[in-house]
């Protein structure tokens, strides 16, 4: 799909194909920028209105297609059956309305229940995420970051969804608040058999929670398969990059590995393989022609010109 | 929605405010040409004994009247007017009004005046009194008034009425000195002489005594006001005038009056034989002159006052609407530093500045016409007018005069402010130009109000562009006085202009006034010192034009006792 | 929070003073005499002394201050020299009028702003949002002279559907109140339209709408609240245009309320009428926005009265 405003378009989803089981656990990986929010939004139809169209493709949840949804039909889907968790906890709950409120709206519209019920089943979840069940009536400003972004799990995990999208949920966190959330989804997962779908960069994460890994990159979905065949052998060169950028906690101290240059910009991408400007393996024809996604394995595809064997 | 860019806002919005500018002016204009109206006359021409108007004040006729008295009665009324006017008034009291013609017009309509200006030839005739006698030394007057006479509230009217209304002009507690300076100084005693005659005594001749001894006396009956206490009264007061107060709502300046129902009924249409089918007349404030046109226009209104010139377009060539002229109530003029030393001190020099204006053009062109350009001190129809010279516009002479003055080219401040002449930049430039014709140099001076009144207290000027009250009844006063007395500090050295005016200020005798006037324009003709009067400007009233039988009695203040309103 | 509150009104207090001050200056700043006023053109110079005597005005200038205000602390606004009657009584009979229209006013702004602002705002760049902007841009820069002489020439005159001055019932009020809430109409529209924008590109509106609230839900009951803040605040500021539209506004229409009264005053140079009109309005003014201020403090609940 692409982005159009004031005259230009950036084209953000270029590319993308997957397939979520129940239970699973994928993890998007990619740097910001590579369209990844927009994967997750379009899955619950919920791209901003007049700017975003999609050009080709389709979602299908449960075998039906998402994009030909109505609204009330997808209302009844959103927080319900395929959930999110928001990536800047700052900004994602409204300073207005109790934390208490804006975790039971999900429960009183889905489930029809009351205030008071609603209020018992709210301050449950939010002991659930580790938060006193008194402070239902605080306000967002009133908690702290990480506090915040667990308001904004419990909100999400308030109806028991069977798909949960997680947008960056640790990124703003430091690293024993990240620890914990981690157990947390972990925990839901193996109770509640919840299929996750958790965008992140920081490839740590992927490999503790994760099943499988997709890499994008310009929009695209350039690497894909397990978490250990993609970690343990990357084949994609940019995957290959993010893997050894990675510096070892044991051994020698060596020099650290960047990728050079900058990540493609969705308004002007190049033409053919959008990594060649910054790949080392870069050859002519990975310069004018796209490389379509080449199996390695039953449980491994990567999309190059120029792999390794 | 359809999603449109910058450009194409831009585009629309510049679009449509052009438009709706277009249309806006469209709907403002049609002033057509800002000349006179078709329905009123050509101004300043006419000698005035007559109303000016298109024949809105038609009257009627004695013999209609004989037909009409014996069939008709204050009961037969059933129309309402109303009557917006500029000004506002915030008490019932005469006296003690601050300025504006709100509670002049009415007057007429409650209360009734020994004498009263006839409003078909102007003269003046007895009204309330049978009879009034002057003696030879115009220190006594003795009145004698009709003896069938019943205020509305059926007291019959005694000469004690007469003499209370008098006596607290004279010396009152509720009537400070400064609100009835017109007649206190003037007043010695009153005594009653007989159940309908009083004797006034006078302490010195009152010039303006006929002038004043009219409905603005507010002759009351005594006894209500006594049995009611004062402030009570003034509820409601009470005269012996067609009209009863039947709503007052003095802080929003709306005034309701109603025909009286008692059974003695008005004794003046009898008299005149002038009726009205006016039950109802709402006399209110409307500040806005725009929005009193407007009401005009809709019909929610049957008469308004105060229409500036720059609205004629916009009435003339409405059918249902007439518009007409009221005499003027001032004049605006120039005076010149004429003492020892000053710059006009030569006569010649003054005559050469008077020659050069061109009067009727500068009525035709600043004021649309409607104001009388003065051809002497006085205004057409008033004392004086017909014996003293009248001013000629003559450019030759005025350079011939420039010579004989041997002017040398330097410049004249002319002073003046807005505060009292709101054209004074247009009519200042006028003058200049006019001036620069003939070769005389004016230098121009607007000044702020209290700047301009120390100016002319120090004689800090060569020229001042002025404006005086100068409506009929007062012009006996205000001539002597301003003149006699240099009121205005322009030091003129003629003392027999000076000793014309002292005597005036003691004349009671109107023809010895007229005869006086006549003599004082005619030496300030002649020398062009120390006034040049320019015009009178008209004010203006328009009404429906079913509403008929508005009188005027040479004042600026409309009689509304004997409406008629056609079907 | 008290103290807040205290400190707050010492502060209004000290503004309150100095614009008695100021307006006390300013009227008698033009050097007209308002005693030769009243006293007329031929009056002579004693009775304008006389005139002035009665009306206080030969004490020195810091004297009349100094007794006006000890006069105001006591509830007497002086004495009306052009209505002849006290100020506080005049303000007594006049003000329901011109409550009448402005409160009407106001209220229409209000509501017709916020209606057409959230709908520009959700639906930017679309026919309603174009509409609302023009009527933001034109409404603010239009004069309400002009305004009140058109709506009287098309819909008195012309159509002949309302009356043109007076008070004849309710339909007098429609063009007054027009008038009196247009510029505010148009302002408020702009601030509401934008304020729209801002808040439904927040991640917390995503965020509702992920969580399955519908979509007119989300605009009208969580995105609105949050646009409305900066408007609380506004409405304390339109205070002060109001009053001067309802001068203008009742002039015009020729209704009798405190506009009137003022500009009668204003021509007549009666100070005291002019300048407790003015320290009226101010206090008016300072009240309403520390209204406007607790109010968003108890709206907000990030803010505490600071």
């Amino acid at each position: 799909m692409e982005y159009r405003a004031g005259g230009a378009v950036a084209k953000a989803v270029n590319g993308v194909n997957l397939v979520i089981n129940k239970g699973e656990a994928l993890g998007i990986v990619g740097e910001s920028g590579a369209g990844k929010t927009t994967t997750a939004l379009s899955i619950m139809n919920l791209l901003p209105d007049r700017v975003s169209f999609v050009t080709d493709g389709d979602i299908f949840f449960h075998g039906e297609s998402i994009f030909k949804k109505s609204d009330r039909e997808m209302e009844h889907i959103r927080g319900k059956s395929i959930s999110m968790v928001f990536a800047n906890p700052l900004s994602s709950l409204n300073p207005l309305f109790t934390v208490g409120h804006q975790i039971a709206m999900g429960i009183m519209k889905h489930e029809g229940l009351g205030k008071r019920e609603a209020a018992e089943r709210t301050a449950q979840l939010l002991e659930t995420v580790g938060i006193a069940r008194y402070r239902l009536d605080d306000y967002p400003h009133q908690f702290s970051g990480g506090m915040r972004q667990r308001v904004g799990i419990a909100a999400a995990l308030a109806c028991n969804p069977e798909l949960l999208l997680c947008d960056e949920p640790t990124t703003a966190l430091d690293v024993t608040i990240q620890a914990q959330i981690l157990e947390l989804m972990k925990k839901l997962q193996k109770e509640f058999s919840t299929s996750l779908v958790m965008i992140t960069h920081n490839l740590g994460i992927v490999a503790e929670l994760c099943q499988q890994v997709a890499v994008m990159y310009g929009g695209e979905i350039v690497e894909y398969g397990t978490v250990e065949e993609v970690f343990t052998n990357p084949r994609h060169w940019y995957t290959y990059g993010l893997v050894h950028a990675i510096p070892n906690l044991t051994g020698p101290r060596e020099e650290l590995q960047a990728i050079p240059g900058l990540v493609a910009n969705a308004k002007n991408l190049p033409q053919g393989c959008k990594f060649h400007p910054r790949c080392s393996h870069c050859t002519e024809k990975c310069k004018t022609e796209a490389p379509a996604m080449t199996k390695i394995t039953e449980s491994h595809q990567a999309a190059c010109w120029v792999m390794e064997d | 929605m359809k999603t449109l860019t910058r450009r194409d806002f831009l585009k629309v919005a510049g679009l449509s405010t052009a438009a709706i500018s277009a249309m806006a002016l469209a709907a403002c204009g049609g002033k057509g040409e800002t000349g006179t109206p078709s329905t009123s006359e050509p101004s300043g021409n006419k000698p005035a004994t007559a109303p000016v108007s298109d024949g809105t004040t038609q009257s009627v006729t004695m013999e209609q009247a004989a037909a009409k008295e014996e069939t008709w009665t204050e009961a037969d009324a059933d129309k309402t007017v109303v009557y917006h006017m500029g000004s506002t008034a915030h008490t019932l009291q005469k006296w003690t009004a601050t300025g504006g013609d709100f509670l002049g017009s009415q007057m007429y309509c409650v209360y009734d005046g020994p004498i009263w200006v006839n409003p078909e030839n102007f003269e003046y005739e007895n009204y309330l009194a049978t009879d009034y006698q002057l003696s030879d030394d115009y220190l006594t007057c003795d009145v004698t008034i009709r003896d069938d006479v019943y205020f509305t509230n059926g007291v019959h009217m005694t000469a004690h009425d007469l003499w209370w209304a008098m006596e607290n002009l004279r010396a009152s507690e509720y009537y400070p000195d400064g609100i009835v300076k017109a007649w206190r100084p003037y007043l010695d005693s009153i005594e009653e002489t007989g159940e309908y005659s009083i004797r006034i005594k006078f302490t010195k001749p009152m010039p303006a005594f006929v002038a004043n001894f009219g409905a603005s006396l507010q002759i009351m009956p005594v006894e209500t006001i006594e049995s009611m206490g004062w402030d009570a009264y003034w509820q409601c007061p009470v005269g012996s005038g067609p009209y009863t107060y039947d709503e007052v709502d003095l802080t929003n300046s709306k005034v309701t009056l109603k025909l009286r129902e008692d059974e003695n009924g008005y004794w003046g249409y009898r008299k005149t034989g002038y009726y009205t089918n006016v039950k109802y007349l709402t006399f209110e404030n409307s500040p806005e002159e725009t929005t009193r046109i407007a009401s005009l226009k809709t019909g929610e209104v049957d008469i308004i006052d105060n229409v500036p010139t720059s609205e004629l377009g916009n009435l003339s060539g409405i059918d249902s609407i007439s518009v007409n002229v009221l005499p003027s109530a001032n004049q605006v003029f120039l005076q010149l530093a004429c003492g020892a030393g000053d710059a006009f001190e030569n006569k010649d020099l003054c005559r050469a500045l008077n020659y050069a204006i061109d009067r009727e053009l500068l009525v035709s062109s600043l004021m649309d016409g409607f104001a009388v350009p003065s051809t002497c001190g006085a205004q057409p129809g008033y004392y004086g007018y017909e014996d003293a010279p009248k001013y000629e516009y003559n450019l030759d002479k005025a350079k011939e005069f420039l010579q004989k003055a041997n002017y040398d080219g330097r410049e004249f401040r002319l002073v003046y402010t807005l505060s009292t002449v709101s054209n004074g930049n247009e009519v200042a430039q006028a003058l200049q130009m006019m001036w620069q014709e003939a070769g005389i140099n004016v230098k121009l001076e607007p000044l702020d109000v209290s700047l301009y009144d120390a100016a002319r207290d120090a004689r800090d000027f060569d020229i001042v562009l002025a404006n005086i009250g100068a409506s009929a009844p007062y012009q006996r006063l205000t001539y002597p006085e301003v003149i006699g007395n240099d009121k205005f500090n322009t030091g003129y050295q003629n003392e027999e202009l000076r000793g014309l005016c002292q005597e005036l200020q003691i004349t009671v005798s109107p023809e010895k006034q007229t005869e006086l006037l006549g003599r004082i324009f005619e030496i300030e003709a002649d020398e062009c010192q120390p006034n040049l009067y320019l015009y009178a400007p008209q004010k203006i009233f328009a009404c429906q034009k079913n509403v008929t039988n508005i009188l005027n009695h040479n004042a600026t203040v409309l009689d509304c006792h004997a409406i008629v309103v056609n079907d | 929070m008290l103290r807040q509150l205290g400190k707050r009104l010492i502060a209004s207090v000290i503004v309150l003073i100095a614009i008695s001050i100021f307006s006390f200056a300013l009227v008698r700043l033009d050097g007209a005499d308002p005693a030769r006023m009243l006293a007329g053109e031929l009056a002579s110079d004693q009775e304008v002394e006389d005139m002035r005597v009665r009306m206080g005005l030969d004490k020195p200038v810091v004297q009349q201050y100094l007794t006006y205000m000890n006069n105001v602390l006591h509830g007497d606004l002086g004495y009306s020299w052009a209505f002849s009657m006290p100020v506080s009584e005049l303000f007594a009979i006049r003000i329901p009028q011109t409550l009448r229209i402005s409160v009407l006013g106001i209220l229409w702004a209000c509501v017709f702003s916020i209606i057409l602002g959230v709908i520009a705002g959700i639906h930017q760049g679309s026919g309603v949002d174009f509409f609302a902007m023009f009527f933001a841009v034109v409404g603010q820069s239009m004069s309400t002279v002009w305004l009140g002489f058109m709506l009287i020439l098309i819909f008195a005159v012309k159509l002949g559907w309302l009356p043109v001055q007076g008070v004849q019932g309710a339909r007098s009020l429609i063009m007054p109140c027009l008038c009196v809430g247009f510029g505010t109409a148009a302002h408020q529209t702009r601030l509401m339209r934008s304020g729209m924008v801002d808040v439904l590109r927040e991640d917390y509106v995503t965020a509702t709408r992920a969580r399955g609230i519908s979509r007119n839900k989300t605009y009208f009951k969580y995105a609105l609240k949050n646009a409305l803040l900066p408007i609380v605040t506004n409405i304390g500021g339109q205070i002060g245009r109001l009053v001067s539209g309802a001068v203008v506004v009742e002039n015009i229409f020729n209704l009798p309320g405190m506009g009137q009264a003022l500009i009668t005053g204003i021509n007549q140079r009666d100070y005291q009428l002019v300048q407790s009109f003015l320290l009226f309005t101010a206090a008016l003014l300072v009240v309403c926005n520390m209204l406007a201020d607790i109010v968003y403090t108890i709206i907000d609940p990030r803010i505490t009265f600071n």
